[in-house]
């Protein structure tokens, strides 16, 4: 079976926190190792604040998580905003880049999610908005039981 | 969320749950003021209390650290859990900001 879970929340910095709980919960039947835990929180934090911050930069706006968790769990987890999109999103992944030199941002976020991630993919629309979509293995697959015969 | 001590020349900041960017918010603010009004030639980050920590929070180190050099003044983290290290360490911050030994607490909590 997979397991699923949607999410719509506004984006405001007060749901970073709620996001990635949400997701941290969703992972727990699974068993993850803190590590795993950790990591993807970390993720899901990067790309909420994303979404905060640069997607509705001054205005106001909803973020969509949705979750899924197959079988063998692998974790999907998509954060959507419809906000102002990136022009350029190689330039966005590149580390340290930050369009606000000014604003103290280090750069890192698709960084990390690069990092702490096992594959991580990023599709937007100049005024449509943007989807980071990102997967992780959260169940180690000695772990796994063993399928019935 | 934040404890600030001051010894001599030495501001030592303790951070305590979780750093993301809406918590960075109030961190920044806070820190600024007191920054602003000492002498502080030493600014300590005591992350041993953080439970997470996302990428905001390194925007949050590298800004004091750089305002701290601006003034001649060093930085230093002590302690972090594993989730906080391997971002230190992902960020590069390590080569910038030193770590040392975490300072004992001045009076009982």
């Amino acid at each position: 079976m997979i397991n699923r879970m949607q999410l719509l929340f506004s984006a405001v910095p007060e749901n970073e926190s709620l996001a990635r709980t949400a997701v941290s919960a969703f992972m727990l039947p699974y068993n993850p190792t803190l590590e795993i835990l950790s990591d993807v929180k970390t993720a899901v934090s990067e790309a909420v604040t994303n979404s905060i911050i640069h997607g509705y930069p001054g205005q106001q706006g909803e973020i969509r998580l949705e979750a899924n968790c197959d079988e063998e769990g692998l974790l999907t987890l998509e954060i959507a905003d419809q906000g102002v999109g990136i022009r350029d999103i190689p330039q966005a992944m590149e580390p340290f880049y930050s369009s606000d030199p000014y604003s103290e941002r280090s750069g890192m976020g698709f960084t990390v999610m690069q990092s702490f991630m096992d594959a991580l993919a990023v599709t937007s629309s100049p005024d449509h908005g943007t989807t980071v979509r990102m997967q992780k293995r959260i169940v180690l697959p000695q772990e796994r039981p063993a399928k019935r015969a | 969320m934040l404890k600030l001590e001051r010894n001599d020349h030495t501001l030592t900041a303790r951070l305590d749950g979780e750093i993301d960017h809406h918590h960075v918010l109030f961190l920044r603010a806070a820190l600024d003021r007191v920054l602003n009004d000492c002498r502080a030639t030493a600014l300590i980050f005591d992350l041993s209390r953080v439970d997470f920590m996302d990428s905001s929070g390194i925007g949050l180190l590298i800004g004091r650290y750089k305002q701290m050099q601006s003034r001649g003044g060093q930085t230093y983290i002590s302690a972090s859990n594993v989730q906080v290290d391997r971002l230190l360490h992902l960020s590069g911050i390590d080569s910038l900001i030193r770590r040392i030994d975490p300072p004992a607490e001045r009076s009982a909590r």
